[in-house]
């Protein structure tokens, strides 16, 4: 497993993060760290705050307490825009009801990120065959999104997601949308293109199966992080 | 309502709380609801006004006629009285003498410093006040008409005081205004000569439920005609019925027997006459400005649609959630009709308010302008009646149903489970994307300009065609324009991808435009079709004047009488004066010229004279047909045919040309004429025949002048002259070619006036109606904002994609209305303008106006994009 080189580099470290709406403190003081590389599954029942954790990682929302560092940036340190500038670079996200920008077509969807990185038109045309070679879409490239299936939004997605290689991927119940075959083949997909490229997971899921692309499973409830299971412990000494 | 709540409890738990979450948005849909019915109202209440200064003003002072003997040309002969009284024999029917004519208060004059058609014109009524007092037949409890230091008196004192030195009555409102009481003394301009008279009283501020205009003074006919001069003619006659009723219609109808006869020089006319005359005089001036007001109100039909629409969207999960609780379709249209009813009533109720002010404002403009065209009657007030009120809720609302009805069908056709579980999200009106019914209309609609103008009653022409037109292709172009968003997609795409990727989205968006943004480009369409075509006809109108006045007007002074304030005045200059000053040393050519209202065919128009021995060589009209051959304009015709120059506005209305052959009333008997020549005259719609004054100073019997217009010798400096001149006859204006012109074009200016307000009204409306529109836009949109949040762009960077629609939105709307505004302004200049008033424009395009307009347009679009923009991002993505 590559993530045994990585192991030592955290791309992602959060510390005593804490996050109150109104009245109701939904997050009460997470502590975790991801590696390069890492996939992490993230699990509670619902309202229990896993999209709040995402938000907060990337930049969407201001934690009340506590830091997160990505790359070694504090978070709070940073402008709106240089947050913006953040996910534009560093974080690429996937949800449950896929967001394609609806005007845009398959190949125009992947190539916005490019764009927006001022890559040449040349450049992301390559780039945007390969990812759609990789997902597997490439007979739909000029369609527009309300034509496709949900897998094969949530492939384009993925793809989008990925486009400029960032080095997380944020994913919120991204299968939750999805039938039990078609959500495999996503599944499959990201972890394969993780492994690829050595792009950092954190996955919100309900579904246990899904975890089974993970390296390690946190449980949030009560707005703490329950202590993670043997098994994945182990898998992590093992891999040390 | 079986399956809803009931009305009230449904604006208690719905309506009024959507109102209270989103009070700006509610603020602003209300206010363009208002302004609307606000426009409308205030149009509305000026028109009136205007008309009502026209009533007559005999009616006030001595209650209701029976009906007036009127010349059928100039003036009416004294003969006239006996004739009617030797007709009428013994019946029951009394004949009262009147003279008419206009006077100006020198206070009014010095106000204004002399500026033309600006002073207050007062009608100067001459009755015989002593046959009034004691004939009043039904004067309630046998009150005096005239009240003042007369009162009291023996019949034998007052017929001396009426014998003495003339006295006037004047009204209470101009007595407060001038500050003047009985008994003391107020200078007037009437016709060429300034008198001071003595106020005898105080006319009677209400009488028998009319109540007294302020602009009319009274006094006896005697001394008015001591005043003026001349002791031959009247100007008509009133008849009064002696019985206690009315006379019925069947009664009016044997009067008309019994007053006709040939080889008469006046008619009968049954009392609606004048009323109808006057109403029809300025129909077409009223007219346009009601339509400019009703497109205004169709505009904000279109916006409000739009802002409805807007509500619609916030509200699709809640109408989703009802259905899934078991709503029928025709539970939730009636809850959205009752909303909208609500939201009818209480825009209609501020637009009430809101046209109460402005019609203060406009009754003032229409009013001005009234005056300076038709010579009206000075004062105009505005006048609320229960109808008014009534008109504009109806409207308020009736609009609001009609806006409303595209989001309902939009709202309905959401299928529940969708909005459930994606939010926001709409199907959109398959209807405005296609193109078809648009070319269809355009093509009626260009059918339709082929269809003959309407006549009125009392001659007035009403281009129905031509306006019905208008109204097909502002709507078949608001089907049109969508086409355009493609294509602006296409090469905006292009654009972004080379210089500024971020606005990707934005660019796409309008690529792919919802029927939301063809509805907001729809509404701005419409406003600039109608703001553009009105500048082409204002601009066209006025490079025509200015071409004709150039033309026209080569004369060095132009001469009238100080009280005249407008072109048909009757303040006339008396035959010596103007002779006198024709036959200075200085002066090589005069030109006089005189204007009589004549009735042919029921219509009145008009018989104008002037030297036409200086054709050619001094004046020279704009020909629209010119003469075959030489016209000796003094003889007659072998076929004993009095030669004559038609205007186009009177060929137009009597349908004649070159050749053709007239009758024309006059004191001496019906004249035949024949058309020589058509003459371009603007200014004039009410149609002129011009003859040689000679045929006309026959006819009429006197030789007064309307206005006279003098060449000068080489070298004679016409303002040195102008100012020596009016020393010598203080009665008199003198305006030398520069000034007239800049006073030709005051008038022409302020004429439009009020066009130039209700465009911009019209604009303003349209750009709310935008930002309405963007809100509802981005509302829906607001998953699609969240997406470009996560893929890293700022919050400016996501407000300039907003802006970016917003601006593509307007380019829309201003390109398809540019475009749209060249045919709406060959309709107005081509058809309406020439159904109606029968001028031929010269097509002239205001290229800077139109420019400068635009580029406003374009930077208010973009500027009310961005900051909805912002302040949604914000917002929304909270
Ligand atoms: N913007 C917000 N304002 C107020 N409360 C919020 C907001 N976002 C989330 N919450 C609350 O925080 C809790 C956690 O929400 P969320 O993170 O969406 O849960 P999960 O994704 O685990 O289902 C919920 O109780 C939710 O109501
Ligand atoms: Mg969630």
């Amino acid at each position: 497993m590559s993530l045994q080189n990585q192991k030592s580099q955290t791309l992602l470290d959060v510390r005593g993060l804490r996050k109150i709406f109104g009245e109701t403190v939904v997050l009460r003081g997470l502590d975790f760290t991801v590696a390069k590389g890492e996939r992490i599954a993230l699990m509670g029942p619902s309202g229990s705050g896993k999209s709040t954790v995402l938000n907060c990682l990337g930049g969407i929302e201001k934690p009340d307490q506590g830091e997160i560092l990505l790359s070694g940036n504090n978070l709070a340190t940073l402008s709106a825009d240089e947050l913006a500038g953040l996910r534009r670079r560093t974080i690429g996200t996937v949800f449950q009801f896929f967001h394609l920008l609806p005007t845009l077509t398959v190949k125009e969807n992947i190539g916005f990120p490019m764009e927006l990185a001022g890559w040449s038109q040349e450049k992301i045309r390559e780039r945007v065959g390969e990812l759609l070679e990789e997902v597997q879409i490439g007979h739909r490239a000029g369609a527009y999104p309300e034509t496709l299936s949900g897998g094969e939004q949530q492939r384009v997605a993925v793809a989008r997601a990925l486009a400029v290689g960032p080095p997380l991927l944020l994913a919120d119940e991204p299968t939750g949308n999805l039938d039990r075959k078609t959500g495999d083949a996503v599944l499959n997909l990201m972890e394969q293109l993780s492994e690829k490229h050595a792009v950092a997971m954190v996955m919100v899921t309900h579904d246990e199966r899904s975890t089974r692309i993970c390296h390690r499973i946190l449980r949030l409830e009560d707005g703490v992080l329950a202590g993670p299971p043997e098994e994945e412990r182990k898998e992590e000494e093992t891999a040390g | 309502m079986k399956g809803g709540p009931g009305l009230v409890r449904q604006w208690t738990l719905f309506t009024l709380r959507h109102w209270r979450r989103t009070p700006w948005q509610t603020l602003l849909l209300l206010f363009i609801l208002a302004l609307g019915v606000a426009t409308y109202l205030s149009i509305r209440l000026a028109n009136r006004a205007a008309v009502e200064s026209f009533g007559d003003f005999a009616v006030a002072v001595r209650g209701q006629v029976d009906g007036s003997i009127e010349p059928l040309s100039g003036n009416l002969p004294l003969e006239a009285l006996r004739e009617v009284r030797q007709k009428l024999g013994p019946k029951a029917v009394h004949a009262i003498p009147i003279l008419e004519t206009t006077a100006v208060a020198q206070r009014d004059l010095d106000a204004v410093e002399g500026q033309f058609g600006r002073a207050p014109t007062m009608r100067l009524l001459g009755l015989d006040l002593l046959g009034i007092q004691n004939l009043n037949p039904r004067a309630p409890d046998g009150e005096r008409i005239l009240s003042g230091p007369g009162e009291g008196e023996e019949e034998g004192v007052f017929r001396e005081r009426l014998r003495g030195a003339p006295e006037v009555f004047i009204s209470g409102a101009l007595a407060r205004r001038l500050d003047k009481n009985p008994g003391s003394e107020i200078s007037l301009l009437i016709r060429d000569q300034h008198h001071d008279l003595r106020i005898a009283g105080i006319l009677p501020e209400q009488r028998a439920e009319v109540s007294a205009p302020e602009n009319v003074m009274v006094m006896d006919i005697s001394g008015l005609m001591r005043l003026l001069g001349q002791k031959e003619f009247l100007s008509r006659i009133d008849l009064v019925w002696q019985g206690a009723e009315h006379l019925t219609l069947q009664g009016q109808e044997r009067l008309a027997g019994v007053l006709s006869g040939d080889d008469l020089a006046w008619v009968y006319r049954p009392p609606e006459f004048r009323e109808n005359e006057t109403a029809s005089m300025t129909a077409a001036f009223r007219l346009n400005l009601t339509i400019l007001s009703l497109i205004a109100l169709l505009t904000g039909i279109f916006l409000i649609s739009q802002a409805l629409d807007a509500v619609v969207v916030r509200r699709r999960l809640e109408i989703g959630i009802l259905r899934s609780l078991g709503m029928t379709d025709g539970d939730l249209r009636k809850m959205w009709l009752g909303e909208i009813l609500l939201l009818g009533l209480v825009g209609s109720a501020l637009g009430v308010l809101l046209g109460g002010l402005l019609a203060q404002l406009t009754v003032g403009a229409v009013g001005q302008t009234i005056n300076t065209l038709y010579q009206g009657g000075g004062t105009y007030r505005v006048q609320w009646t229960g109808a008014d009120i009534l008109s504009g809720f109806l409207l308020g609302v009736g609009a609001s149903l009609v806006a409303g009805l595209i989001p309902l069908r939009d709202a309905l056709r959401t299928p529940a489970a969708q909005v459930l579980m994606q939010g926001n999200k709409a199907p959109g009106l398959a209807l405005l994307r296609r193109p078809w019914p648009g070319l269809l209309m355009v093509g009626v609609g260009y059918l339709l300009t082929f269809f003959p103008p309407l006549v009125l009653d009392g001659g007035a022409r009403f281009p129905a065609g031509g306006y019905l037109t208008a109204f097909l292709w502002l709507i078949g172009g608001t089907f049109l324009i969508g086409t355009l968003f493609p294509p602006l997609g296409r090469w905006g795409r292009d654009l972004v991808t080379r210089w500024k990727p971020v606005l990707r989205p934005g660019v796409s968006r309008l690529h792919r435009a919802t029927t939301r943004h063809r509805l907001a480009a729809a509404g701005l369409f419409i406003a600039v079709s109608m703001a553009g075509g009105m500048t082409l006809l204002v601009g066209s109108f006025e490079h025509t004047v200015e071409r004709w006045l150039e033309h026209r007007f080569r004369a060095d002074l132009y001469i009238n009488a100080l009280g005249a304030q407008g072109p048909e005045s009757d303040h006339f200059i008396s035959s010596e004066r103007w002779r006198s000053l024709a036959n200075r040393p200085e002066v090589v050519a005069a030109d006089p010229f005189r204007s009589v209202r004549i009735q042919i065919e029921g219509t009145t128009t008009f018989l104008t004279s002037s030297d036409l021995t200086l054709l050619d060589e001094w004046q020279t009209p704009l020909w629209i047909e010119r003469p075959r051959g030489e016209v000796d304009w003094l003889k007659r015709t072998p076929e004993g045919l009095v030669p004559a120059i038609s205007n186009e506005a009177f060929a137009e209305r009597f349908r004649v040309g070159v050749g053709d052959v007239l009758e024309v009333p006059s004191q001496e008997g019906q004249q035949s004429v024949v058309i020589k020549g058509i003459q371009a005259e603007y200014g004039n719609e009410q149609g002129a025949l011009l003859v040689d004054r000679r045929w006309l100073s026959q006819w009429l019997g006197e030789e007064n002048l309307t206005n006279l217009t003098l060449f000068l010798r080489e070298g004679e400096d016409p303002e040195l002259l102008a100012e020596k001149w009016s020393g010598e006859f203080p009665g008199l204006a003198f305006r030398s070619n520069e000034a007239l012109r800049e006073t030709a074009k005051g008038i022409f200016r302020q004429t439009f006036g009020i066009t130039h307000a209700l465009k911009f009204i019209a604009l303003l409306v349209a750009l709310l109606g935008l930002a309405l529109t963007l809100v509802a836009i981005f509302r829906e949109a607001v998953q699609e904002l969240k997406i470009l949040r996560n893929l890293g762009l700022t919050s400016g960077e996501i407000a300039s994609n907003a802006a970016i629609e917003g601006t593509g939105i307007t380019i829309v709307g201003l390109s398809g209305g540019l475009l749209f505004s060249f045919g709406l302004g060959w309709l107005l200049i081509e058809v309406i303008n020439k159904q109606s008033f029968g001028w031929t424009l010269l097509w002239a395009v205001p290229v800077g106006e139109i420019a400068l307009f635009s580029a406003g347009l374009l930077l208010a679009g973009m500027v009310v994009s961005l900051g909805t923009g912002l302040v949604l991002v914000r917002k929304l993505l909270k």
